[in-house]
């Protein structure tokens, strides 16, 4: 059910924010899986950038597909409802060292 | 994914069930091709499985990377096993997996590690070369689909 609030807000436009890698190793497969798997709990739609290429957030895969490596560079672009929370906890994943023992 | 993967090291028949024992199986392939001593065998699968109990290999559409670094090697190596009655991986898709891809870094490239999953998940992106992979007998045809070329003999 849509409520009528809900239908009176305003369309906002997406949320940005670049985040630099801190994992040692960067963006490998555990912190990829971390990201993608988060990103799922939301319902903004996520995409990053890097380097000229796009992955969607939701996707470990496509994710490992951009090589981001120790320090790179990465734009966050987050569209929906809960784009506030899905930026503030995405960009933690990625701005953390993580565990890296093992990779 | 050619590049690093050591061609006579390819199982295109894996004889193990289950996950440890694929790994096994395919890091004492590996070991045949010189990379690394008979003494490094059992910490070289230790280490891949310490990895694989943080979280599942297993990327989906019946496919794992299992991994590790590890100091006995000096340039990442890997290699490529089929199972054809699929290995319970606790893939992230819950499916069986019958293709393994198995990559050992040296400790400190992690820029090597990343371009090689990379070209792994890049490879693999097809259904189409999954599913020949899968249908795959020999290492001649494992190889080609993985880009190498065969040398005619």
């Amino acid at each position: 059910m849509i409520g009528h609030q809900e239908l009176m807000m305003p369309t906002l436009g997406p949320l940005r924010k670049t985040v630099t890698i801190a994992n040692p190793n960067g963006l490998h497969m555990r912190p990829a899986s971390a990201f993608a798997q988060k990103a799922k709990c939301f319902q903004s739609q996520v995409t990053v950038t890097h380097g000229g290429r796009r992955a969607d957030g939701k996707s470990a895969v496509e994710l490992i597909m951009l090589i981001a490596m120790p320090g790179a560079n990465l734009d966050l672009e987050i569209h929906g409802d809960d784009a506030d929370q899905a930026l503030l906890e995405l960009s933690q994943i990625l701005s953390s060292a993580g565990d890296e023992n093992p990779m | 994914m050619f590049e690093f993967v050591v061609r006579e090291a390819v199982i295109p028949r894996l004889v193990s069930t289950d996950r440890e024992g694929v790994i096994r199986e395919l890091i004492l392939s590996l070991r045949t091709s010189g990379h690394f001593q008979n003494t490094d065998i059992e910490d070289i699968v230790k280490a891949v499985m310490r990895r694989e109990q943080l979280g599942s290999t297993g990327i989906g559409r019946t496919i794992a990377i299992p991994h590790s670094r590890h100091s006995s090697v000096t340039r990442l190596i890997g290699t490529v096993g089929i199972s054809q009655p699929g290995i319970a991986f606790d893939a992230v898709d819950g499916e069986p997996v019958h293709v393994l891809v198995l990559l050992i870094s040296p400790q400190d490239r992690p820029g090597d590690h990343l371009r090689a999953l990379e070209s792994v998940v890049q490879t693999l992106r097809d259904d189409g070369t999954v599913a020949a992979l899968r249908a795959a007998t020999t290492t001649d045809q494992i190889w080609q689909l993985i880009g190498g070329l065969n040398t005619p003999t």
